[in-house]
């Protein structure tokens, strides 16, 4: 082949410093993040038993202070966790098309709203109100992300309220649903056509009714782009299409929000999360690697 | 973890489950792996996203990977070229539909390095219009052998195809290389 010099290929380089750093970062994350998903309702079931433990040891205390009293009341009714989470409590608000078979083998202990606060992970939330990572307003919760960011459009609510805020030539999504607040990391206001511009947020949801994880992604539909439309497969089959509107300065937004219950197991042995965009009529898919370009939020862990 | 020196190590590591494993076989193989994507893709920075690509898809196939004589880069250049072939199928009919957008920001960078990025790109673009025509499994078993330096056993293990079918296809493509090559060379 070296004796063709016109078809010889240009001599190896060595990649960037930069992209190799990145890359490797991006490597430990997703192997990190990998084995922390390997069962998600582990996250929850390990606290949830830890504080079913305190509860029932508490319930026990109280019922023989109670019994000692003579109380006819004494017992530790009230000392099961599961009775201790009123369902009001509880997040309601996510989508209601989830199917009655959710897995039965579900932890009988639920968290409750001040338990899911503690979402392991590195955020760095600062202002939350209650002191903790994803329960502050968006303002609060950006302010570790892209400070001084103002609001520039907000979708209808549904069931919860994404909105978009912009500083300079950046803008961040920011999702308030099931009681969490969510902040993605800031994108370019020009967006490029990687996969890191399709990237989803992923919240897992315990409740009464089973567990779900909500996806939510967003951004700026580039200046000039015609029949642009994005949709994501997810791996039960199910394609949720982003639905686009425009502020009032003719930007057009676009944002998909979808949830589905959680049957446990090793979401990364699943089909990966597919976003397709579809432009002037042409298609490219990007297929989200697990950990990677399934956790777009900056404000808390996944 | 302690790693070892030898692949074995980072193959135990990986179905250990340990990242700091495929870490250091980013390390150890990302510039060749950087290098072969490049040459499938004519982009650098298709090249960024592809060899990152191929460390995710060896995390997530960990379970499965194979020596070859003692080293994963056979089966690395074969995860490598299977994400590339991927990349590439409908990349130019999506160009033509893009090329309707703004160009991104370009990141500041040394101008004299952006071109001499450039000019590769352009160079190997070049490259690969011109091998075109070959078919597929010909262009990969030339980039592996010709290109990236493989044995033609570690090609064979890379593709998962008997040597003999790397020889003869290498012996087609380097005899339509030829043809090329002479069509250029011809006033007529």
């Amino acid at each position: 082949m070296n004796d063709h010099d016109d078809l010889t290929p240009p001599p190896d380089e060595p990649m960037p410093e930069q992209a190799r750093a990145r890359i490797r970062a991006d490597l430990l994350r997703a192997g990190g993040t990998d084995r922390a998903a390997e069962s998600p309702w582990r996250r929850w079931a390990i606290p949830g038993l830890a504080a079913a433990a305190v509860l029932v040891v508490a319930g026990l205390a109280g019922w023989a202070v109670q019994a000692g009293d003579g109380s006819p009341q004494g017992g530790p009714a009230g000392g099961t966790a599961g009775s201790d989470v009123p369902p009001s409590d509880l997040p309601s608000d996510v989508p209601s098309d989830v199917p009655s078979d959710m897995p039965s083998d579900m932890p009988t202990v639920i968290p409750s709203e001040k338990a899911t606060t503690t979402l392991p992970g590195s955020g760095s939330g600062t202002g939350s109100g209650t002191g903790t990572v994803g329960r502050g307003t968006c303002e609060e919760e950006l302010a570790s992300v892209l400070p001084g960011a103002q609001r520039a459009f907000a979708f209808p609510e549904d069931r919860g309220t994404t909105s978009f805020w912009v500083k300079g030539e950046q803008f961040v999504l920011c999702d308030v649903r099931s009681g969490i607040t969510t902040v993605h990391q800031a994108l370019p206001m020009s967006p490029s056509l990687k996969v890191e511009t399709f990237r989803v947020s992923s919240n897992y949801v315990p409740s009464q009714e089973g567990a779900r994880d909500i996806r939510v992604a967003g951004g700026l539909v580039p200046q000039g782009a015609l029949a642009y439309d994005v949709s994501y497969t997810f791996p039960n089959g199910h394609t949720e299409w982003a639905t686009t509107a425009t502020d009032d300065q003719g930007r057009t937004w676009w944002r998909m929000v979808y949830a589905y219950p959680d049957n446990g197991g090793n979401e990364t042995n699943a089909p990966p999360i597919e976003a397709t965009l579809s432009l002037s009529g042409v298609q490219k898919t990007y297929r989200l690697a697990w950990g990677l370009d399934t956790c777009a939020q900056a404000n808390h862990g996944c | 973890m302690a790693i070892g020196t030898g692949e074995d190590d980072l193959v135990d590591g990986l179905r250990r489950d340990d990242p700091e494993a495929l870490a250091a076989l980013f390390d150890r193989h990302g510039d060749r792996i950087y290098n072969h994507c490049f040459r499938a893709t004519g982009d650098w920075a298709e090249a960024e996203d592809a060899t990152a690509t191929v460390f995710l898809e060896v995390w997530r196939h960990r379970s499965r990977v194979r020596l070859h004589e003692g080293s994963a880069l056979p089966w690395l250049y074969g995860v490598a070229t299977n994400v590339c072939r991927n990349l590439t199928r409908s990349r130019r009919r999506q160009r033509r539909a893009l090329a309707a957008l703004p160009s991104p920001p370009i990141e500041p960078d040394h101008a004299e390095r952006v071109t001499e990025r450039v000019g590769s790109a352009e160079r190997m673009q070049a490259v690969l219009a011109a091998i075109g025509d070959l078919p597929a499994g010909d262009r990969e078993v030339l980039a592996l052998v010709a290109w990236a330096g493989l044995t033609y056993e570690q090609a064979a293990a890379a593709l998962d195809v008997p040597v003999g079918t790397v020889r003869s296809r290498l012996s087609r493509a380097r005899a339509r290389l030829h043809e090329l090559t002479d069509d250029q060379g011809d006033p007529s």
